[in-house]
Formats: structure tokens, C-alpha cells, sequence
């Protein structure tokens, strides 16, 4: 019964948020007219000879030539079905070149977002396990460090030490450019190269879901249920994960929620800092070579998954907390 | 009194809290036996350190919160006041079981019942998990809960607070304990629901052959179930009486004030006495904490003389089991004490 209610709450959500993604992409078509200068003129300057002719006959293939309205419309029309157009630079369909780098960025946020609340709920339990203790201080300490320190500067100061000094890791890209992988070796491969990006982006996280955590456990081990589970007889390593973290948790499903859409934002600056071939870095050729169509599209994926990456939290809602109402 | 050595024997238990204003005791030198299948109320007014007594007999004060600081926990040879972790977790919900004032709070809202009360089967009886549900499921038909076999498969919230507390029970009772602490287990509840509650406790009592603690505000609850009372004030014992005694010749001056305060149950045509919490009674009991030379009551107490602020009051003992901490015990007394009681109130 209640499944069938969340099925249809998943349903209701995903038709309300048609009109609001095509809102989006509106403002988004809106904003990007504003910014100065357009893939006619890149094209050209690049060239080196830009004539006149040259130009408007670049303006009049990309569309650039009719007025803004018609150019809008065209775009809705082609969004409903699901057409996301060709890329001025690449000359080849967006959705091609969108699902190509796809992978890669999701893969890289979500090993991020996995690690960070890993590591900050153990870090955040501890902390509380062993409140206003020295390991309490420790890890407050460092988490407040690691929240007020820039992650451009650790990503830097990352490859200094352990690509450039140490040569220990590689300083950027998906995988080595030397010898064809294949199977395992090419999963501890990007393993390999994904150590520095995640590690650097997951420091800010760590820290938050630490302090959260810290604080959600510390509440939670004043509840009446715990006391219950003690007084059942359980010992306290039994009553940590079963009954204290698993409450404590609830925060940190939401918070975690938040980040999936700021992580996607971050991946912007992180694959361009390691050259890590995703979404990010393309939005930013993209930006740089006034591939308008390109750009729309991107900002279009990008916004259909925090949609569905939203509903998916809240559905993973559901059924952690049995207490949440459906509808 | 169904006589026999006591089961659980607490002798002068003090518990002190840790404050930023330093350790404040709780419990102060209680005295208190509760006997083979007897059941025993403690009484008093909020904040008088019943819910920290019961909590010091399993321990359950979290170290960061207090402590144990004297006395002796009498429980089958063992002393729990000093008895490590492991072997007073094999008695917490094992031998000795609790259950609390609030079940909407008790239980873990993440869990479903099954699942929280086979958690305690599993652990004491080592039971699998096909037989730890079956053995919840007969669980809650002893506490007669309708339909037990879906009701397993519940959250907390699914149920209502009188079901929420019948699953208490059934989990207090999952390991056949020898002494039920309950700790004012009908106070959160619908007037209906706390005669039910109660007569549940009673009639599992007897099936299951425990002894019961129960702590109450409710005094119409003690007259109805319990064998023996011992009342509280400000973390000392006052007054402790087979039931029938102490309603009939309260000693202490707090006792008396306590029942000369509660409604007359035959002019109340609804839920009775059962509805009145506590009745109020002039003054303030002293902060917890704050060091009393004499008679903890001396401040509020309407006889009170200078001896009563200036020295402990000894215990008075009589024949049935009977004491009384006051200066003024003395049966000739008792007509004075009468009087100025009521003069009181
Ligand atoms: N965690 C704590 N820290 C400090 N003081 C506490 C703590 N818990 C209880 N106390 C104090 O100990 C005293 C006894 O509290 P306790 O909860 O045992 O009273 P009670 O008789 O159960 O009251 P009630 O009828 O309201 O449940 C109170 O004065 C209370 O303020
Ligand atoms: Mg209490």
C-alpha cells in the first residue's frame, strides 16, 4: 500500500517538474543572451581572416541571424522532444557529446559523496563517541580546518606534494595515456587517477558531515530509545550502529541530498583543476567557445538531474523513515 | 508482604549527577526491598529521585551524566552498584526489566516492534531468527495486542500510546524477568487506557511470577495494586508502610499531606483519583543538591522544630516492616501532626 503511494508520488513529481525544467531552460537561454560575443565570433577570430561574409554566414547556419524570440521557441520545440540540437564547435549532436562525458563526472561526484559521508559519519561518531575528549578535539580541529580551506588551493597544493614532488600519483586525466587497459586493470586504473580529485573535494564534505554527524549522534544519545536499548542489555558497541547512528543519520541523508547538486556545480572547477574529462571541463570549453547550444544543453541535463537526483533522495527518504507521510 | 528473602535489596544508594555546578546527589541514602512476588511503589513528588533510583538499580545513568556514589544493590548475591559492565548487561533486560513513562519515546521509531523486541529475545535467550519472531509474536499476544502476527511488521507510530506501551511490556517481559522496574508506566496514557495498563502488569505479575517496582504520582494507583509503599521527598526516603497502613495512619507529616490532598474518590464520578496527579502541597522542595543538615520536609513541614533543621531524622521502626524518618514519629505526636495538617491545607 504504501509502495504503490510512493510509486505515485514518484510519478506526480516527475510530471510536476516538466514545466519547472522548461523554466529553467528559458532563464538559462535568457542569461546566456546576455553574455557579450557568440560562437560565430570565436570561430572566426581563430581562423585569423574574419570577414563579414564569413561571419553572417556562420550566424545563419547556427541560427544566430533570427531575432531572440523565434530562436527561444525553436529551442523549446526541439527540448519537448528531447533534441538538444548539434554543437557549434563540434559539429556533432550535444546529446552525443553531453552522454559521452557523463559518465565520468558521475562517477567522480558520486565516489566523492560516498567517501565524505563515510568518512564524516565515522569521523562524527567518534568525535561524539568520545565527546570533549582529545580525540573530540582532534577531530574538530581538523574538520574546521579542512571547512575554511579553499579546494582550489588543496587541489593545487595536492598535486604539487604528491604528483609533482612525490610522483606518487598522477596530476590529472581519467587514465593513462600509455597502454591499452582493459577489465580490472583499467578500473584500478581510474581508481588510480581518481585518488587526488576525490580526495581533494572531499575534504569540505568530511568536515561537514562530520560536525553534523557529531551533533545529530550527540541528540540521539539522549533519546529514550537508546536508554531502552541499554536497559534491554545490549552493550554499547551493539546499540551504536543499530539503534544511535542509524537516527543520527537522517540529517546527513538530507544534507547529502543538497550536495549532489553542489557537487555537480563543483565539477566545473575540479575537472578543470585535474583535467579529469567530464561534463565539468566541457561546460567550460563550452563557455569559452560560446557554444550556445552546447551550453543549453549541458545546463538542460544538468538541471534534469537534480530533479531526479531530489526525488531519489526522497524516496531514499521513505524508506529509511518509516514515519514520513506519502503525498 | 508475600514474604521470603527480598529479591532486590538497595541499601543506603546515594546517586550524584555532575553539573556544571558541581555533583548534584539525587539520591540520598535510600533504603528500599522489594520481596519475592511483591510489588512495591515508590511515590513522591516530580524531581524527588525515584526515575534516578530506578535507574541506579541497572545502572543506566550515563557515566558522562553520574553515578552511583554509595550504598549497596542487593540483586541474587550480586551487588550491581559495583558489578562490571558485562555482567550487569546479562541482568538488564534478562533478570531484571524496565519499562518507562513515556513509549511513545521508548521505542526506536526506525525499528518496527518485531524487530525491537526480538532484538532482546535474541540477545538473552539465543534464540535464531525465525525463532526469536516467533516467540515476539506469542509475546504480544500475552500483552494482548490484537492481531500480534501483523503487528510485528509495525513502526512505533502505527500504534497508539496504549499499544505502544503493551509493546513495552511484551519486550520488559521477553526474558521471563524476576523484577519489573516500571517507571510511572501510565502516565503518558489516555485515563481508559492506564486501568487497562495496569491491570495488565497485575494479571502478568502473577502468570509470569515477578516482583514488581513501580513508580507512580498516582496514589489511587498504589492503594489499587501495590503490597508496600515507600514514599520520597528530596532523595530521602520519608515513609515506607505495607499499603493498607499507610492510608490508614500515615506517620511522616509529608505522607499525611499527600493523603489528606487527594479528591475524594467517591464524590468524583469520573476517571477518579486516577486523573489527579499529585496533589500540591504549600513551599518547595528543596533544589537537589543544596545540603540539608535535618529533615529534608522541615522547610515546607507545619510542626517543624529546631531540632527538624538542625539533625537528621532518625528512622523509626515498627512492627510490620513499617518506618518513618521524622522527629515527630512518636505515636503521641500524631494527634499534633494531625492537627496542624489540616490547619495547613
Ligand atoms: N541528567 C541530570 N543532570 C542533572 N540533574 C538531574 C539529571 N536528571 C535528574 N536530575 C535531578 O535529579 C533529581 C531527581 O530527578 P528524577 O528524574 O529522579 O525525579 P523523579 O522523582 O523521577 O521526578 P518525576 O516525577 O518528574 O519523573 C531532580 O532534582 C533532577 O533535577
Ligand atoms: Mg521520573
Amino acid at each position: 500500500m504504501r509502495r504503490s503511494r510512493i510509486l505515485a508520488y514518484a510519478g506526480r513529481r516527475l510530471l510536476q517538474a516538466v514545466p519547472l525544467i522548461l523554466a529553467v531552460a528559458v532563464l538559462n537561454f535568457l542569461l546566456l543572451q546576455i553574455a557579450p560575443g557568440d560562437a560565430a565570433e570565436v570561430l572566426a577570430g581563430e581562423a585569423g581572416t574574419a570577414t563579414p561574409e564569413y561571419m553572417a554566414r556562420l550566424r545563419e547556419e547556427f541560427g544566430l541571424d533570427q531575432p531572440m524570440h523565434v530562436q527561444l521557441w525553436n529551442m523549446l520545440l526541439r527540448l519537448l522532444q528531447l533534441d538538444l540540437g548539434h554543437s557549434f564547435r563540434h559539429g556533432v549532436p550535444v546529446l552525443e557529446l553531453i552522454l559521452d562525458r557523463l559518465p565520468a563526472t558521475l562517477l567522480l561526484m558520486l565516489t566523492t559523496l560516498g567517501v565524505s559521508v563515510l568518512f564524516g559519519v565515522l569521523l562524527g561518531t567518534l568525535a561524539a563517541r568520545g565527546a570533549n575528549g582529545v580525540v573530540d578535539a582532534i577531530i574538530s580541529v581538523g574538520a574546521m580546518i579542512a571547512y575554511a580551506t579553499p579546494v582550489f588551493w588543496i587541489g593545487l597544493m595536492m598535486i604539487v606534494l604528491f604528483s609533482v614532488e612525490l610522483r606518487w600519483l598522477p596530476s590529472g586525466g581519467m587514465t593513462t595515456i600509455t597502454g591499452d587497459r582493459e577489465g580490472l586493470a583499467l578500473v584500478a586504473d581510474i581508481a588510480w587517477h581518481m585518488i587526488l580529485p576525490v580526495t581533494t573535494m572531499s575534504f569540505f564534505f568530511i568536515a561537514i558531515y562530520c560536525r553534523i554527524m557529531r551533533a545529530s549522534v550527540l541528540n540521539v544519545m539522549e533519546e529514550d530509545y537508546v536508554t531502552t536499548a541499554r536497559a534491554k542489555g545490549l552493550s554499547e558497541l551493539a546499540i551504536l550502529p543499530r539503534h544511535t547512528m542509524r537516527n543520527a543519520l537522517l540529517p546527513i541523508v538530507t544534507l547529502a541530498g543538497l550536495h549532489l547538486s553542489t557537487l555537480l556545480g563543483g565539477s566545473v572547477l575540479i575537472e578543470t583543476v585535474f583535467a579529469w574529462p567530464g561534463l565539468g571541463r566541457l561546460t567550460f570549453d563550452a563557455v569559452f567557445q560560446r557554444d550556445l547550444n552546447l551550453l543549453l544543453g549541458i545546463l538542460f541535463v544538468c538541471s534534469v538531474l537534480v530533479v531526479l537526483m531530489n526525488l531519489l533522495v526522497d524516496l531514499l527518504y521513505f524508506w529509511i523513515d518509516p514515519r514520513i507521510e506519502v503525498d | 508482604m508475600t514474604g521470603g528473602d527480598p529479591i532486590l535489596d538497595i541499601r543506603g544508594l546515594a546517586t550524584e549527577f555532575h553539573t556544571s555546578r558541581g555533583p548534584v546527589r539525587a539520591v540520598d541514602g535510600i533504603d528500599l526491598s522489594v520481596g519475592p512476588g511483591e510489588t512495591v511503589a515508590l511515590v513522591g513528588e516530580s524531581g524527588c529521585g525515584k526515575t534516578t533510583t530506578a535507574f541506579s538499580v541497572l545502572r543506566l545513568i550515563p557515566r558522562h551524566r553520574g553515578r552511583v556514589v554509595a550504598g549497596e544493590i542487593r540483586f541474587d548475591r550480586l551487588d550491581l552498584a559495583t558489578l562490571d559492565e558485562r555482567s550487569l548487561r546479562r541482568i538488564r533486560g534478562n533478570r531484571i526489566a524496565m519499562i518507562f513513562q513515556d513509549p511513545a519515546s521508548a521505542l526506536n521509531p526506525l525499528m518496527t516492534v518485531g524487530a525491537q523486541i526480538a532484538e532482546a529475545v535474541r540477545l538473552h535467550r539465543g534464540l535464531g531468527r525465525a525463532a526469536a519472531r516467533a516467540e515476539t509474536e506469542a509475546l504480544l499476544r500475552a500483552v494482548r495486542i490484537p492481531e500480534p502476527r501483523r503487528r510485528l511488521d509495525e513502526f512505533p507510530h502505527q500504534l497508539s500510546g496504549g499499544m505502544r506501551q503493551r509493546v513495552m511490556i511484551a519486550l520488559a517481559l521477553s526474558c521471563r524477568p524476576r523484577l519489573l522496574i516500571a517507571d510511572e508506566p501510565t502516565t503518558a496514557l489516555d485515563v481508559t487506557v492506564q486501568a487497562q495498563i495496569l491491570a495488565l502488569i497485575e494479571e502478568l505479575k502473577q502468570e509470569f511470577g515477578m516482583s514488581v517496582l513501580l513508580i507512580t504520582h498516582d496514589l489511587a494507583v498504589v492503594a489499587e495494586v501495590a503490597d508496600r509503599v515507600a514514599v520520597m521527598y528530596a532523595g530521602r526516603k520519608v515513609e515506607e508502610a505495607p499499603v493498607s497502613r499507610l492510608f490508614a495512619a500515615p506517620r511522616h507529616p509529608y505522607t499525611r499531606a499527600l493523603l489528606a490532598s487527594i479528591p475524594d474518590p467517591d464524590a468524583d464520578t469520573g476517571g477518579g483519583a486516577a486523573a489527579q496527579p499529585l496533589p500540591e502541597i504549600p513551599g518547595r522542595v528543596q533544589p537537589a543538591g543544596s545540603r540539608i543538615e535535618g529533615c529534608a520536609f522541615a522547610e515546607r513541614c507545619a510542626i517543624a522544630a529546631d531540632i527538624c533543621r538542625q539533625a537528621a531524622p532518625p528512622e523509626a521502626l515498627s512492627g510490620d516492616g513499617a518506618a518513618v524518618f521524622c522527629h515527630h514519629a512518636a505515636p503521641e505526636d500524631a494527634g499534633q501532626i494531625a492537627a496542624a495538617v489540616e490547619g495547613r491545607l
